[in-house]
């Protein structure tokens, strides 16, 4: 296999926006059978060359050789044509309609061999291949029948594989498939990509996970500011080669923890519960530290956090402020006690689009640009230039729409947003979901600067890795209970895994995860 | 990044020119300067002042309930009761001033009533729950009926009252007054808009209400406030409508939430929120109301004035869409 031509070349490839190059000279083969790696932070061109490969941009210069074929790939049905199929971050199916019908979306098969779009379809024979696919190419045995939204969200990716695998796709990419995965699943999801790369798949896997694409790719290519910055096979390198190859120079720690003396109790939670979603919830949070709540997914870490927002009712415990009780019902009355709340979603339930960074900076805490009762747009300006320098946020002017900033600048934003309201009590959903290996060393930067003026913070986080560099406790939760407390200076990422899955009361049996 | 900051400097001017060909409305802009020159050309008693003055005056009622139409609409709402409104509060006034009532006082319960069929529309849509479409489908169709009820179809005439002829017939020098109501209430509702914490909580919930929810705005106040008030600018409108008139027919305002929804829409205010163009809503008013002027001007048949408002729509909001999708290709 290693001495056949590559099932794809990509030559020389060249892009500019608006006479910017994106793109200049940079090359990536794929073989069969070889799953590969595309890394970089972004605005690096990973997604440009993806979308160049799939016919959403046209490129400037260079070859596209499949199979040895010089193409030319118009839009994204000459793409599907030649076999390539994307995987995208926001998964691309249909809620409302079945799985057998998302497979064969766009691929229907009309009955007696009918054809055109107002054919009758062949919903039984359909199902039937449907459910063949998945359970002879991945392994899974799913009613396909039901409906998109009915599933997990891991379930639903496998359904885009197996639409990927029908219409007889030679090269799946995958862009950031396993954000959104738990351990367990991910597991589910590399095997299916090693069974795919079996049957003479070639995969580009696109990643922000180092350690996911150490362990699941043949070679790993990462590209930096539109240029080729390494090409080899994972088994010659290491993590600390990507990350310089990623961000141009070495780094010597990503997690900038600072262990501080703790102050006193800020925040006790007493016997915790709401029905169905945890019970029995049981933590005290200090000045000046940092809990993280882990689990997997559905187990109740976030509604444990956002019922400390007011946004998901207890029915039973205390929660204990500064010495007082504390009732919770909605927002208003947590952003009243000054605490403070950036969602997972950050695209749903944090940033409005459509406005400026100034805008996303300032709307929690409007009083602070209003002059008798009128926006201030000097002061607004005034407050987003600080946080600009703050916050270290790279932005043309605090009037670019918050939508053309990367992900990274993004979230700074969001917690630029909520300094503004000096909270006390910081609660986050997976802080850095989806931004580059930068920009999540500066976000545990400030992160820890604010903890040092004796806040507290509790975050929520599916990145292990993250909780234990982070944090100074980590809460393992277990459906819906706390199964471990777990020191995160001495607690290993292995604790974290078995204890996420394992009830710790079995502790001395030691079965493995 | 460091791409991003050198474009800026580059095309700095470039840029400055295409934004202020791709803003917000600058087809509406286009369409109606095209519209103006052709009108005039083609008949010269277009463009006298007195003829302009009518224009404005004719797309007054619109233009008012468009302002509250841009707040809902930049909201990610939509209304549908608006000419049902103004109609109801046209006959209430006329009725209350025919049956003896203090003028002013009239004034002011047609105002309040305005603001409470508005409320209505909020609470429906708020503590119900109910789509925007359907809630104010709903009030529609109700408030129509209560007009036939009432009316039995008879319109409320002879308002032959000095003080009530003014609002909608006076002139404050050879301004007309219902064009200095309608500069009035823009100037208030463009701070409210632009410049107040309603405005802006306004324009987050139509560009993202998950998030404006988590940022603490209390969203069901905001809807309700905007409803309200839109639903004091259609009592408004149907006052002027009324006292135009001299009487409050059955049918006022029937249909004109079309007239009003496209106004707003061809003044650049985006059906999927998060976007407003108060000025842009008064210029698609006047826009709709110069169009029909000059197909009276130029004695079309007025069975053809439908099929031509309707193209015109269909042009001046196409200009929008398709500038906006050169902008974002880039």
């Amino acid at each position: 296999m290693e001495n056949m031509t590559p099932i794809l070349s990509m030559e020389n490839i060249e892009k500019s926006f608006n006479r910017v190059p994106v793109l200049e000279k940079v090359n990536l083969t794929l073989n069969r059978g070889e799953i590969v790696g595309l890394m970089g932070e972004n605005g690096a061109g990973k997604s440009t060359l993806i979308k160049i490969l799939c016919g959403v941009y046209p490129k400037d210069g260079g070859d596209i050789i499949l199979d040895g074929k010089k193409v030319n790939i118009k839009d994204a049905e000459d793409a599907q044509k030649l076999g390539i199929r994307t995987i995208y971050q926001e998964l691309s199916l249909f809620p409302t309609m079945t799985i057998a019908e998302n497979i064969f979306m766009h691929n229907e098969i009309g009955y007696k061999n009918h054809k055109g779009l107002i054919m009758p379809l062949d919903i039984k024979g359909m199902n039937r291949i449907a459910h063949k696919v998945l359970n002879d190419r991945l392994s899974v045995d799913l009613d396909v029948t039901r409906r998109i939204e009915e599933i997990p969200l891991a379930q639903r990716q496998l359904v885009e594989i197996a639409r990927a695998v029908y219409s007889d796709a030679s090269i799946i990419i995958m862009d950031e498939p396993t954000t959104t995965l738990e351990t367990k699943e991910k597991e589910q999801l590399f095997k299916v990509m090693r069974d795919l790369k079996a049957q003479g798949k070639a995969i580009i896997f696109i990643s922000h996970h180092l350690d996911e694409v150490m362990s699941i790719c043949d070679r790993v290519v990462v590209l930096r500011d539109g240029h080729n910055a390494l090409d080899e096979r994972t088994s010659d390198i290491n993590m600390n080669d990507l990350i310089s190859a990623m961000i141009g120079k070495s780094v010597e720690n990503q997690y900038p923890k600072v262990k501080f003396e703790l102050g006193g109790p800020l925040l006790e939670i007493k016997n915790l519960s709401s029905r169905k979603k945890y019970e029995d919830i049981s933590f005290t949070l200090h000045e000046k530290e940092i809990i993280g709540i882990v689990g997997l997914e559905g187990c109740g870490k976030n509604e444990i956090l956002r019922t400390l927002f007011g946004l998901c009712p207890h029915d039973a415990g205390e929660i204990v402020y500064k010495g007082k009780g504390l009732r919770l019902h909605n927002i208003r009355d947590a952003m009243n006690n000054r605490f403070a709340f950036l969602p997972g979603e950050r695209k749903v339930e944090g940033i409005f689009p459509i406005q400026s960074m100034a805008w996303n900076t300032t709307i929690a805490s409007m009083e602070k640009i209003l002059t008798n009762r009128l926006v201030s747009t000097k002061k607004e300006t005034a407050i987003a230039r600080k946080c600009v320098e703050d916050f270290s946020i790279k932005v043309n002017t605090p009037s670019q729409l918050i939508s053309r900033m990367s992900g990274g600048n993004q979230q700074k934003v969001m917690l630029a947003r909520w300094m503004q309201t000096n909270p006390d009590i910081l609660l986050l959903e997976e802080p850095t979901r989806g931004i580059d290996v930068n920009a999540k060393t500066e976000v545990y930067k400030l992160i820890t600067q604010y903890v040092q003026q004796g806040k507290g913070v509790v975050m929520v986080s599916s990145e292990e890795e993250e909780v234990l560099g982070i944090c100074d406790k980590v809460i393992v939760v277990r459906n819906g209970k706390i199964n471990k407390v777990l020191d995160a200076a001495s607690a290993s990422l292995e604790e974290i895994k078995y204890y996420s899955v394992n009830d710790s009361a079995d502790d001395t049996e030691g079965a493995s995860c | 990044m460091g791409n991003q900051v050198e474009l800026s400097k580059e095309n700095k001017f470039a840029g400055t020119v295409k934004k202020l060909l791709s803003a917000n409305g600058a087809g509406v802009v286009l369409a109606y300067a095209v519209l103006v020159i052709f009108l005039s050309i083609a008949t010269p008693y277009f463009f006298t002042l007195d003829n302009i003055l009518i224009v404005i005056r004719q797309a007054v009622w619109v233009a008012i309930m468009g302002i509250g139409m841009t707040f809902i609409i930049a909201m990610g709402g939509i209304d549908l009761s608006v000419g049902a409104i103004l109609g109801i509060c046209g006959v209430i006034v006329a009725a209350l001033i025919k049956g003896g009532m203090n003028i002013y006082l009239a004034l002011i319960i047609a105002l309040v009533a305005g603001m409470c069929f508005g409320f209505i529309n909020g609470l429906l849509i708020t503590k119900l729950r109910l789509a925007e479409f359907i809630a104010t489908l709903g009030t529609m169709s109700i408030l129509r009926g209560i007009i036939m009820v009432y009316t039995q179809g008879i319109p409320v005439y002879g308002l032959r009252f000095p003080e009530f002829q003014f609002l909608a017939q006076g002139f404050i020098g050879f301004v007309p007054f219902p064009i200095i109501i309608l500069l009035v209430l823009l100037g208030i509702f463009y701070i409210l808009m632009y410049r107040t914490r309603l405005g802006r909580y306004t324009l987050s919930i139509g560009s993202n209400e998950d998030a404006a929810k988590l940022v603490g705005i209390n969203i069901d106040r905001v809807k309700l406030t905007v409803y309200t008030l839109t639903g004091l600018l259609c009592a408004i409108s149907g006052i002027l409508l009324t006292s135009r008139s001299e009487a409050a027919v059955a049918e006022a305002g029937n249909g004109y939430e079309l007239d009003v929804i496209a106004a707003t829409v061809i003044g650049g205010t985006s059906m999927s929120g998060g976007k407003a163009n108060l000025v842009g809503t008064i210029i698609g008013a006047i826009l709709m109301a110069t169009v029909r002027n000059g197909l009276n001007l130029l004695q079309v048949s007025p069975l053809w004035h439908q099929v031509v408002i309707g193209a015109f729509i269909i042009v001046a909001v196409s200009m929008d869409t398709l500038s906006a999708k050169r902008h974002s290709n880039q």
